[in-house]
């Protein structure tokens, strides 16, 4: 029974897709549903094309553009998906696509109920946290078992920490972004600093000059510094305060896969962020409320004048303050320490029920390697400032035609170091987070608030 | 219309000074919703904020309507609304009828385990409805969707049409079988055309929330041709912000033919919930 | 593991047949004096009338509601591939759970804070808008109208008014020298997730008052008016008293609904800063879908749903004891 209604719905879909070219044409549309019945009846697993279901973030928007063949629906930062697929299509005319899309805050939920009712789409692209959930549970393929020589051009650090999941390589990396210290140009200058701040000391003294209550309201509202905290964003600050702590020497996980926040380097930050709120008065308040993405509107409007921001939003911010408004520098750092960086990889993945099936299996496996490619890198630098995730692609001249891009490939390529493999991520970052928010805003003690967050955390392990 | 005892001018003025105050509290956020659809997309999130946009532009209102699949959208939420709101009446009102009319074995019992099927969370249900949604091959259709809404809304539903039907004079349906009228026929030709402003309030409710459903929606529709309005509208919280003008546009878009749907239905919408007053 | 469809058979959820004195009252229309009559002379009808209501309510709620029940006495996790029955553990776990309680706390204050100023707020408004005031349909359509919004929406346009420094309302305030952060401290937090309930669900409890006091009988008043009473006796001794059962009904209803409700905490604050606002809800939701700890967050599900049941209990029987 459960057979018989995949192959309807398939049919239904096919006899839409063939369907598309005459929209309009109300007698071409009886035809199409001729079409999709006689599909019904047709045999369906014999030699034929092979089909493929996607299951995409519905905010890339590119899944109508794709079935309806039309790249001005799709917003030009996802073209390189767009034509990504279109040279696949060209050259792959035995496997057909389609299309479903979820909400990012339910996708993973949505291919979860699916793999559960043993129904799920073939390829899933997802961000590298919701890899090892999924992997875990068993719904997503080994890739390993694929005959595949270009897994050493990767970079290793990605490969291993972002897309690898009990050391079995589950999702195919795409382009990376990266965290850094995004600042308001013109607000720096009229403060004086000419360089954006490269220590700690630094940040909190130009900080300290750029606090500013503009409008009498005896509480500043331009701030010195910003950082997502809040636990309306999780888990992103887990991501955003990761580099600082890499950058001390610490780690946020250990060789087990258990997550740390109960250490040394942990504290200095968790003081400093709490320093900056409470002693030098520069850190935004907003940064332990805001959600995801408020940062472009933040600095749009000047609320933050320095601020952690992935480079991702830099197409956005740059709209808003002009190409020379806003500057994008590695992280500040103690005196004597390497700047560090958080790298977001989204990659896709293959359902285990689909490598079980050996054409599909074939089909899916030949879609991945492009989507992998180096082709679908250099598209995506050219789109969104995609950093390269190979080591091939890096010199490509690409990274050299605009100094901004080139500038990220590097800085990416050097500083890039993914979310690790922490066991019960999710829970991890939540409970780290409400660490951070307990420290900065209601002044909970540093050590005992977060020893007592890791033996939360740890209790939820056995 | 008569109701409670005249009062002095002061109280009127407060009356009024009242409602003008929660008005304007209601209004707000669509007010700058409203003015934000209005601005192009640098003018939106512009500090300080202008109550004028300036230029006005309708390129948002445009875009959402010739450039996303929002009117497909609107167009399935209002078939899987309307589906759940007709399976709402068709059998609610029976069981109101049946509810209010008759003494039977095991009423009461029914009665309240249909209320304790409202105090089940939505959000726990949905990998078991989803499991079951697949299994009858449900999944990805809006009459699967409108399925599940009703049952969302017809308990609440059966004892809104009970209470509604324990209104209408028992004695009128003693006149009808005297008539020789069947119990149904009785039902069909005097029960429910008297219970119409019911009926109407019980579809409402329905059609109204369901409109507005959201996670049930986003999980059992993933093909984009069958996704619902408010699902749609993720697609303007994008990872690189939010689209604020095409936000604001789309949202007042989608709740425009509801707001028609209750404004033209609000009198009996009123009428229609006796909600076990005493005549 | 789950538990497979067998379970539509199953009998109705668990505490339905202890609710034993049954049917609320207020359900019913109860002329003092004269019982209401029903027809019993056919034995079949009755139950073929219910069937198609109560048989598909059934049908999509008791296997779901099952399943909920079985996954809460394991660990399901997707953390992890083996899942085992693990007893009363999840339950006893939860006893002990410092957040869970804060969540349950979190909840009570919700749910007082929201219920009151809706209730009161929607009996002034209904008591406004039953006299033949100006504008009357523009008022109750306004009013209402926020009802008929997505959440999503909802949370996302209140955030964007009261986001600090720019957002449009502390840029009103600015005029007035104040600049205020809606969702740094709980309290704060805790309070904007309540103006933001009240805004939504205001209208929808003024329609449900508004529709039982066009119930009440207007010869009452009439006599009350003949006796000298004012307005606040005619409420206090007319009104209020006729108004109980649709209170109730407009209680239960509200009341239930903000137990299990989710996305307005989800949108709003997301429980922030420092899970100080979580609410039951909302920890359900984490631990079911952000941390995937299914068994757990299936026994916060069934914890509310027990919780809804005691509340719904405690208001009919509070309503009983008050007509003593």
């Amino acid at each position: 029974m459960g057979a018989e209604t995949r192959d309807r719905s398939a049919s239904r879909k096919r006899g839409r897709l063939a369907g598309q070219p005459s929209r309009r044409d109300v007698l071409k549309g009886a035809a199409t549903l001729g079409l999709a019945l006689g599909a019904r009846t047709a045999p369906a697993q014999s030699g034929g094309p092979v089909t493929l279901n996607l299951l995409l973030w519905e905010h890339w928007k590119v899944a109508e553009g794709l079935q309806k063949d039309d790249p001005t629906n799709v917003p030009k930062r996802r073209l390189w998906f767009y034509e990504t697929i279109k040279r696949f299509e060209a050259e792959h005319k035995d496997i057909k696509l389609q299309y479903q899309t979820a909400n990012w805050n339910v996708a993973t939920q949505t291919f979860i109920a699916a793999s559960q009712a043993g129904n799920p789409p073939d390829i899933v692209g997802a961000q590298s946290q919701d890899n090892q959930p999924l992997a875990n549970a068993g719904f997503v393929a080994d890739l390993g078992q694929f005959k595949y020589g270009e897994w050493d051009d990767f970079n290793q650090a990605v490969l291993r920490e972002a897309c690898s999941v009990g050391g079995k390589i589950v999702a195919m990396p795409v382009y990376l972004t990266s965290t850094g210290l995004g600042y308001n140009k013109a607000l720096l200058k009229q403060a004086g600093i000419t360089e954006p701040p490269k220590t700690w000391d630094d940040l909190i003294r130009a900080g300290k000059a750029l606090t500013k209550d503009t409008r009498g309201t005896g509480r500043p509202n331009q701030w010195g510094f910003g950082i997502e905290l809040s636990a309306a964003s999780t888990p992103n600050p887990v991501s955003f305060t990761m580099p600082m702590i890499r950058s001390l020497g610490g780690a946020i996980v250990d060789k087990d896969g258990k997550g740390l926040m109960d250490t040394p380097e942990h504290r200095k930050i968790a003081k400093l962020l709490a320093d900056m709120y409470h002693e030098h008065k520069i850190l935004a308040p907003e940064s332990l409320t805001m959600k995801a993405n408020d940062e472009v509107d933040l600095f749009g409007a000047k609320s933050w004048a320095t601020g952690i921001v992935i480079h991702a939003l830099l197409p956005p911010i740059l709209e808003k303050m002009g190409a020379d408004g806003f500057g994008f520098a590695p992280y500040p750092t103690y005196p004597g320490n390497e700047p560090r960086s958080y790298s977001e990889v989204y990659g896709f993945l293959m359902s285990s029920k689909a490598a079980k099936d050996p054409r599909k299996a074939a089909a899916a496996w030949e879609l991945l390697k492009e989507i992998g490619s180096t082709k679908t890198l250099l598209l995506a630098a050219k789109y969104q400032f995609g950093a390269p995730s190979r080591k091939s692609a890096l010199a490509d001249p690409v990274y050299k035609s605009d100094p901004l891009l080139g500038y990220l490939a590097n800085y990416t390529f050097k500083t890039a170091t993914p979310f690790p493999f922490i066991r019960e991520v999710s829970f991890y970052s939540e409970t780290f987070i409400e660490a951070l928010n307990l420290i900065v805003l209601q002044r909970q003690p540093v050590d005992e608030t977060l020893k007592r967050q890791q033996t939360r955390y740890e209790a939820r392990l056995r | 219309m008569a109701a409670a005892p005249a009062r002095s001018r002061r109280s009127r003025a407060v009356v009024h000074l009242l409602l003008a105050v929660f008005a304007a509290y209601s209004l707000f956020p669509l007010l700058w919703t409203l003015v934000t659809s209005l601005k192009r997309p640098t003018d939106a999130v512009a500090y300080p904020p202008r109550w004028i946009p300036d230029p006005v532009t309708l390129q948002n209102y445009v875009d959402v309507l010739t450039r996303t699949a929002l009117p497909w959208q609107i167009l399935n939420t209002m078939i899987a609304a309307s589906l759940a709101a007709l399976v709402v009446v068709a059998t609610s009102s029976l069981a109101g009828y049946g509810f209010s009319r008759f003494d039977f074995r095991g009423k009461d019992v029914l009665l309240i385990s249909l209320l304790g099927c409202v105090m089940v969370s939505g959000a726990t249900k949905v990998v078991p409805l989803y499991l079951m949604l697949h299994k009858a091959g449900l999944l990805n259709s809006l009459s699967g969707l409108g399925l599940v809404y009703s049952v969302e809304f017809l308990p609440i539903s059966v004892w809104l049409m009970k209470s509604y039907v324990d209104t209408i004079p028992v004695e009128l349906d003693e006149a009808a079988s005297v008539d020789g009228c069947s119990r149904l026929r009785t039902f069909f030709r005097i029960v429910l055309p008297l219970s119409l402003p019911g009926v109407i309030a019980v579809a409402l409710i329905t059609f109204v929330r369901s409109a507005q459903e959201f996670i049930y929606a986003a999980t059992f529709l993933t093909e984009t041709g069958v996704k619902t309005s408010p699902v749609g509208l993720y697609m303007f919280f994008t990872e690189l912000g939010v689209e604020w003008g095409h936000l604001t546009a789309a949202s007042l878009v989608i709740v425009l033919p509801i707001v028609l749907v209750f404004l033209i239905l609000q009198k009996w919408f009123v009428s229609g919930l006796t909600m076990g007053a005493v005549r | 593991m789950p538990p497979s469809l067998q379970g539509l058979d199953a009998s109705p959820p668990p505490g339905a047949a202890t609710l034993a004195p049954p049917s609320p009252s207020a359900g019913r229309r109860a002329a003092p004096g004269a019982a209401r009559r029903t027809l019993t002379s056919d034995r079949v009808l009755p139950y073929l009338l219910v069937a198609p209501a109560v048989l598909l309510v059934f049908a999509l709620t008791v296997y779901p509601t099952v399943y909920v029940l079985v996954t809460s006495f394991t660990d399901w996790n997707l953390m992890r591939t083996v899942t085992r029955p693990v007893g009363f553990r999840n339950y006893v776990d939860l006893a002990g759970d410092e957040l869970a309680i804060r969540a349950l706390v979190n909840t009570a204050l919700f749910l007082v804070g929201s219920l009151a100023l809706i209730l009161v707020l929607g009996l002034a408004l209904a008591l406004a808008l039953n006299e033949p005031v100006r504008f009357r349909t523009f008022f109750r359509s306004t009013v209402v109208l926020p009802w008929a919004l997505t959440a999503v929406v909802v949370g996302v346009m209140w955030r964007w008014i009261l986001i600090p420094d720019i957002g449009i309302v502390n840029y009103m305030l600015a005029g007035l020298g104040i600049n205020i952060s809606f969702f740094l401290s709980p309290a704060a937090a805790m309070a904007t997730m309540i103006l933001v309930e009240v805004w939504r669900s205001t209208g929808y409890g003024m329609i449900l008052v508004l529709a039982g006091l066009q119930g009440i009988e207007p010869s009452l008043y009439e006599a009350a008016r003949i006796d000298g009473a004012g307005f606040w006796r005619a409420l206090r001794h007319i009104t209020l008293p006729l108004l109980v059962p649709t209170l109730l009904v407009a209680t239960i209803l509200l009341s239930i609904r903000s137990v299990n409700l989710i996305d307005i905490p989800l949108v709003v604050t997301g429980g922030g800063p420092a899970r100080m606002t979580e609410t039951l809800g909302l920890y359900m939701w984490k631990e079911s879908f952000s941390f995937y700890h299914i068994g757990y967050g299936s026994a916060v599900a069934i914890v509310m749903f027990a919780i809804n049941l005691v509340l719904t209990v405690l208001y009919i029987r509070s309503l009983s004891w008050s007509r003593r």
